[in-house]
């Protein structure tokens, strides 16, 4: 669970950016999370709302958009998604699991998603050669200011 | 706008390590994983806390060289590196089991990212970097993202296949503006029964591209065995006390660099 840092990041890199624009605030931002890292969201909105007070963020309009990861085998063109295949990653990875101060088991793709390509292989050929469509973990549009 | 953060996190996450020491070649199977572990060791055996990250993300090893298999744990602030043996240690080997790990193109640059990102090192004087063979998204990641702090170590082997892909190597670290410490000239000799020093691989070089040789390090046949099996780097003496050398004189370098 590093959902804080990762908020913490994304609030100070905002700052900085709207201070470099001698921008007054940030009206709204949009925060697009995949699935594949199994992030929190609810942590995630608080842990900004939280770490903006006093910044020019702070009271911007969050929008999030929660998103299922999807993968696409570039070998037989079979599409699917993250949800099909969690179960027996997490059973078949059990062993790996890493365990944070609340006594969670995360799968390693937690923290580094691309591990998936590890973890995973095309349930219709069996190659590794797929891609992933759309995100696997958080990425931060269209941040709004107000000059 | 959109924002990119993963900066501000890497920023954090190294924020307390004072130097950090990639360990390069270009060239493959020269010892790069066996020299970063050893003077890892070696340093941390001074009384310097360190810690080694493999970023051979396609062929991680260091995972080998501790006896334990475990030990990560999260926090709120990322992942916590497994500590053993004296050392933090980060590599994907720990999580990958025996699989393989095909991460390619964009995905790669990426999880190499997270490698810095999401690891916690805490205080370190010195962080080890266990680098690829090749020259490519690792070592410009490296040297962009950790320039005010880096330097690299080079290791060669005295044939003269690899010093053509080391010369180019440390071309590069020129171009890139790293400082090279010094190179390591690994498999150099070995003392035959009769008192005869053998160079099987040649007679190696002084200094390559203006970058002095270091260290010699002779091949230990019990290296393998001191490293893998019973995971004890001592008893691999030949190797070892060379090394400590060797360590002792790269802190000095960097400690006079950046003084
Ligand atoms: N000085 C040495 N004496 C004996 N064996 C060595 C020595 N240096 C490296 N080796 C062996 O050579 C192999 C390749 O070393 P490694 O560190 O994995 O190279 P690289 O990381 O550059 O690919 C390993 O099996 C290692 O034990
Ligand atoms: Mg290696
Ligand atoms: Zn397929």
């Amino acid at each position: 669970m590093h959902e804080w840092s990762l908020a913490q990041a994304i609030v100070e890199s905002i700052t900085e950016a709207v201070n470099k624009k001698n921008s007054k605030r940030v009206k709204s931002l949009e925060v697009e999370i995949g699935s594949l890292a199994m992030l929190d969201k609810d942590i995630i909105v608080e842990a900004i709302k939280i770490l903006s007070e006093g910044t020019k963020l702070e009271g911007a309009e969050i929008k999030v958009h929660e998103e299922e990861t999807k993968f696409r085998c570039k070998k037989c063109g079979k599409i699917w998604s993250f949800s099909e295949v969690k179960e027996e990653l997490e059973k078949n990875w059990e062993d790996t699991k890493i365990k944070d101060e609340y006594g969670t088991q995360d799968l390693s793709i937690h923290y580094f998603p691309e591990l998936v390509f590890t973890m995973m292989s095309c349930p219709s050929c069996g190659s590794k050669d797929f891609e992933i469509l759309g995100s696997k973990e958080i990425t931060i549009r269209n941040v709004v200011i107000e000059v | 706008m959109s924002i990119s953060f993963k900066e501000k996190l890497i920023e954090k996450k190294v924020s307390n390590v004072k130097k950090v020491i990639m360990v390069c070649s270009g060239k493959g199977g020269v010892g790069k994983s066996t020299v970063s572990y050893a003077l890892a060791k070696a340093i941390s055996e001074n009384g310097k806390r360190v810690g080694l990250l493999d970023l051979d993300i396609h062929g991680p090893v260091e995972q080998l060289f501790f006896k334990v298999k475990k030990g990560f744990s999260g926090s709120k602030e990322g992942l916590k590196p497994i500590f053993s043996d004296g050392l933090k240690v980060m590599s994907l080997g720990f999580l990958s089991k025996d699989e393989p790990i095909p991460i390619k193109g964009k995905y790669k640059e990426e999880i190499l990212e997270n490698l810095f990102s999401e690891v916690m090192w805490g205080d370190l004087d010195f962080l080890i970097v266990d680098m690829p063979p090749g020259v490519s998204d690792e070592l410009f990641l490296v040297s962009r993202t950790l320039s005010k702090k880096l330097v690299a170590v080079v290791v060669t082997t005295p044939s003269l296949l690899s010093l053509s892909v080391v010369r180019r190597m440390i071309k590069l670290l020129h171009q890139e503006k790293v400082k090279v410490v010094g190179i390591i000239e690994n498999l150099s000799y070995f003392t035959c029964r009769c008192g005869e020093q053998v160079k099987p691989f040649g007679e190696g070089v002084e200094e390559l591209e203006g970058e002095k040789v270091i260290g010699k390090l002779p091949i230990d046949p019990k290296l393998e065995e001191a490293l893998v099996f019973s995971k004890k780097i001592e008893n691999a003496s030949i190797f070892w006390s060379s090394i400590k050398k060797i360590a002792v004189e790269v802190v000095e370098e960097i400690e006079t660099y950046f003084s």
